[in-house]
């Protein structure tokens, strides 16, 4: 028969375990051996990585200011009501434990179209929202889908305009939330739950604009919520102790050691020293820092008649920077994402103490291991396409595209990053097409802390 | 770039001082930096004479060393090979067999890298009697000092026996400064701890290497360009940090025995400081952008809708154009109750449409709320209170039109949250600081990141001096 663990997840800071009542020559108390279970348990709970963020790009709005009937028959200027527009692919694995939620800083939402009947077009209201739209695959495979909208009131302006005159749009702008983000029945029933808490988690997706919205930025990031694990789980699954049960309605397990708990299974009982020794293994195996996430999506060229997912193209055979194709090189001063938060995730495999000479006593650098997802493709008749991520002169990691649709394509990638954001380490991202006049296309990509296998 | 000039000696496990007449460097193993805990094979040339922990040389066979039954260099993976030659890379290149471990002459291999001297020069890598793959070496002139690194880990994306290994190449050619770098995937190779390891040969002394080899590593972990870098090419400084940092602690695993019932060992305690840092864990980037094609602004910010006057910022304090905030930029970002500080970057490109080039100040603001009140509040209630912080950095430099532009470190804010949300907020400000107006003041923001840092405040390094706060 199964038997579960289960605790509710918040964020509530690190207790830190004092070590020197643990030392030799002290009395061992199940007081000082449950701080260190107990410290345990909160890590999850830590969470609020965002795992994917649009934000405005450009230098004016896609839904425009003016009469959507006028001149009649009107052209048209205004997305329809129907449409979504994708801007970003969010597809991470999620931290165990936690739930997903959708933030939207927008302006109040502008006119929609559709045809008046004839030739020209009409008036089908203002109104906007934001979606997140997403496939959650679990450790065996298993999917779910989840959809989860914002809506963004509608502008009361003339023609559901924006206000023009001077910072107008400064108490305009609304923070809205959607509702937590999790798979049906993972609260309301344990196996569903436990489902979800065992690594890895994969999340992918889309996140849509619709209608006049107007959204400033859009943030899609991690909550603590809730975990459960049977105890015939594997061992490098436990990324929570289970020592303090949170007030979750589940089956408890013991609230304290050194208590007794029988249970029959090929892991036996998941409770003390061992169980001490995997939870901290598996936490380093399953836990660390998202690193990025990027679109191609620019509200001010995107096009109201077409609704297609933006991209950046590059046919040159020498490298370019993927977003300003003025820089052909790496450079200390170049544009790219900060990696100072790798230094969070640094293992005694790459950055033990021996692994980096320390002339001075102290670690010079640091880096991780990273999974980078592209989601993109090549020209039909291309060899492919080369992403690089560069951090210095001798440091970089390559992601080939070779597929002709677009897609993700997943690539493990050693990094240098800093030793913790203070320490300046930049990934410069250049491109360029492995076969001369044929493009490479990139519209969307993420980087993270991977040190085991991704879901599939 | 100089090859270090590592000195060789017995520093081992357990030494505290090893040195000579020169002092040595507090923290450094001895003068054996490049034997660590996974070496088990260095040399400084094919002779085979160890300079590593372990004490055992390979039997030098004049224009080759061997070592047979090589149980210590029997690894499949994670396995990390770098050999160090000097070479004529271009007329007449050198070539042969670098390091092997196999059977028999010609036989099945553990691993085998070679050099190819049919055509340009070519590293080879072979296991299992199969070559795995190819690359080609930068070539410069007749005497190049070249260092290779073949790299071998478990492939996180494997999808079967097929590509259950993940491989990965550099070679840096000092003489030109130029690196060549590939990566593919192979199958486990099967080695055998009656296999011989040779090294400037092959198996037997055959396709002897024409050039000269320098060093070979052999190790047990993989390595990645990070620390080849680092260990052969050159060293980074040692940042000066008021953060905190963190590295996985120590702690043995289960297999190992040391929690057993019976074992001596007191697992809490490692347990405890292992976990205490823990809460950095998950700590990832507030903010980290970089946008497609990013848009030019001018020194008023426009459309003026967008912009804003910063809480205590005023014409009259800064002069005609004052910081302004720029709405593409306001962020709201979940936090963590572990953090209390945020690191920010801004990547600028500030130049001019014609005239003089003026200086370009950003700020970065991190708020309890937006510095508006939106909404509607209930009659008599006063606005929430606003809690804010900024940082800022400046350039002058012109990086014209089409320049990268630069980084401006606007340093270490503190944080402070939205109370409602368990968010921040986070906006840019801008100001070029003319006097007057400039119509033909441009920049771009092309880039920009905000990191949690923890920073101990109690601790007298950790809190910036040049914080603000107020209410407007």
């Amino acid at each position: 028969m199964a038997k579960y663990f289960s605790r509710t997840n918040v964020s509530k800071g690190l207790p830190r375990p004092p070590i020197g009542p643990l030392v030799g020559g002290q009395l061992m108390k199940g007081a000082r051996a449950g701080s260190v279970h107990r410290a345990q348990d909160t890590v999850v709970g830590l969470s609020a990585r965002i795992v994917a963020r649009q934000s405005l790009a450009g230098d004016a709005w896609l839904v425009a200011n003016t009469d959507p009937e006028d001149p009649a028959p009107a052209t048209r200027t205004y997305p329809d009501a129907t449409t979504w527009r994708t801007v970003m692919r969010p597809n991470v694995e999620l931290t165990p434990g936690c739930c997903l939620r959708l933030g939207v800083t927008a302006l109040p939402s502008g006119h929609t179209q559709q045809s008046d009947g004839a030739a020209g077009f009409e008036s089908s209201g203002a109104f906007g929202k934001v979606r997140a739209s997403l496939t959650w695959t679990d450790a065996d495979g298993g999917t779910d889908t989840t959809t989860n909208e914002v809506s963004i009131s509608a502008s009361t302006q003339q023609y559901a305009a924006t206000r023009t005159g001077e910072w107008e749009a400064w108490p305009d702008a609304c923070f809205q939330r959607s509702a937590l983000i999790y798979p049906d029945d993972t609260l309301s029933d344990i196996t569903v739950l436990r489902k979800w808490s065992r690594p890895p988690i994969n999340v992918t997706g889309t996140i849509d604009h619709l209608g006049g919205a107007r959204p400033i930025d859009v943030v899609l990031y991690e909550v603590p919520l809730a975990q459960a694990m049977e105890v015939d789980d594997t061992s490098d699954e436990w990324v929570a102790h289970f020592w303090d049960l949170g007030p979750g309605n589940f089956v408890a397990g013991p609230p304290r050691w050194p208590r007794e708990y029988n249970v029959a299974g090929p892991d036996g009982d998941p409770r003390g020293i061992h169980h001490l020794m995997d939870v901290h293994h598996a936490q380093a195996l399953r836990l660390g820092p998202m690193i990025f996430s990027w679109s191609a999506w620019r509200e001010s060229d995107a096009d109201v008649t077409a609704i297609a997912e933006a991209y950046a193209s590059n046919s040159s055979t020498t490298f370019l920077h993927l977003t300003d194709k003025n820089i052909t090189a790496w450079s200390a001063d170049a544009p790219g994402w900060a990696m100072g938060c790798g230094g969070y995730a640094r293992r005694q495999l790459d950055n033990g103490e021996f692994v980096y000479r320390n002339g001075a006593g102290s670690p010079m650098i640091a880096s991780i291991p990273i999974l980078v997802r592209t989601y993109g493709y090549v020209e039909a008749g291309s060899s492919g396409g080369t992403l690089r991520l560069q951090t210095a002169a001798h440091n970089y990691a390559e992601c080939t595209i070779t597929r002709t649709s677009a897609g993700w394509d997943s690539h493990v990638c050693h990094l240098r990053c800093g030793l913790n954001p203070e320490q300046q380490v930049i990934a410069v991202p250049l491109w360029k097409s492995l076969t001369a006049s044929k493009y490479v296309r990139l519209l969307y990509a993420q980087a993270y802390y991977c040190a085991t296998e991704p879901a599939a | 770039m100089t090859v270090p000039d590592y000195e060789w000696g017995e520093a081992k496990w357990g030494t505290f001082f090893w040195g000579g007449y020169a002092a040595p460097v507090a923290g450094e193993q001895g003068y054996v930096p490049n034997a660590k805990p996974d070496t088990v094979f260095l040399s400084k040339s094919p002779g085979g004479a160890m300079a590593s922990q372990r004490e055992i040389d390979l039997t030098n066979q004049g224009t080759y060393g061997e070592e047979t039954s090589s149980g210590r260099t029997a690894i499949t993976c994670p396995r990390c090979l770098e050999v160090q030659v000097v070479m004529d890379t271009t007329g007449a290149p050198d070539g042969g067999m670098l390091v092997d471990h196999s059977g028999v002459a010609g036989g099945a291999q553990t691993y085998a890298l070679s050099v190819s001297n049919i055509g340009a020069p070519t590293a080879i890598f072979y296991q299992d009697d199969g070559q795995l793959g190819s690359l080609a070496i930068p070539t410069s002139g007749t005497a190049d000092r070249v260092m290779l690194l073949w790299a071998t880990e478990p492939n996180i994306l494997t999808t079967g026996a097929g590509d259950a290994v993940r491989s990965e190449v550099w070679i840096y050619n000092y003489s030109s400064g130029v690196f060549a770098h590939t990566v593919f995937t192979h199958a486990m190779p099967t080695t055998d701890s009656g296999f011989t390891f040779t090294v400037g040969a092959n198996n037997g002394g055959a396709s002897a290497f024409s050039g000269s080899i320098e060093r070979v590593r052999i190790s047990e972990q993989f390595h990645d360009n990070e620390e080849y870098f680092q260990d052969w090419l050159g060293t980074t400084v040692a940042p000066t940090l008021t953060g905190e940092t963190r590295l996985e602690g120590l702690l043995p695993t289960v297999a190992s025995g040391f929690g057993d019932d019976g074992q001596f060992m007191h697992v809490h305690a490692p347990a405890a400081a292992a976990v205490r840092k823990n809460d950095l864990r998950l700590a990832s980037p507030l903010v980290n952008e970089v946008y497609l094609d990013a848009d030019e602004w001018v020194q008023d910010f426009a459309p003026d809708e967008w912009a804003k006057y910063p809480p205590g910022v005023t014409p009259a304090e800064r002069g005609a154009q004052p910081f302004k905030f720029m709405l593409p930029y306001l962020r709201w970002c979940p936090v963590a109750d572990c953090y209390n500080s945020v690191q920010v970057r801004v990547q600028v490109q500030n130049y001019t449409d014609g005239g003089t080039i003026r200086k370009l100040d950003i700020r970065c603001y991190v708020m309890s709320r937006r510095p508006v009140i939106g909404g509607l509040l209930n009659p008599g209630d006063p606005p929430p209170s606003l809690e804010y912080y900024w940082v800022d950095a400046n350039t002058s430099t012109d990086h014209t039109s089409s320049g990268t532009g630069e980084y401006l470190d606007l340093g270490i804010s503190k944080l402070t949250k939205d109370r409602d949300h368990g968010g921040v907020w986070l906006c840019l400000a801008a100001e070029i600081y003319s006097g007057t107006a400039d119509t033909d003041a441009r920049y771009k923001i092309k880039a920009w990141s905000v990191e949690p840092v923890p920073v101990d405040p109690a601790d007298g390094t950790g809190t910036p001096d040049d914080f603000t706060i107020g209410t407007p």
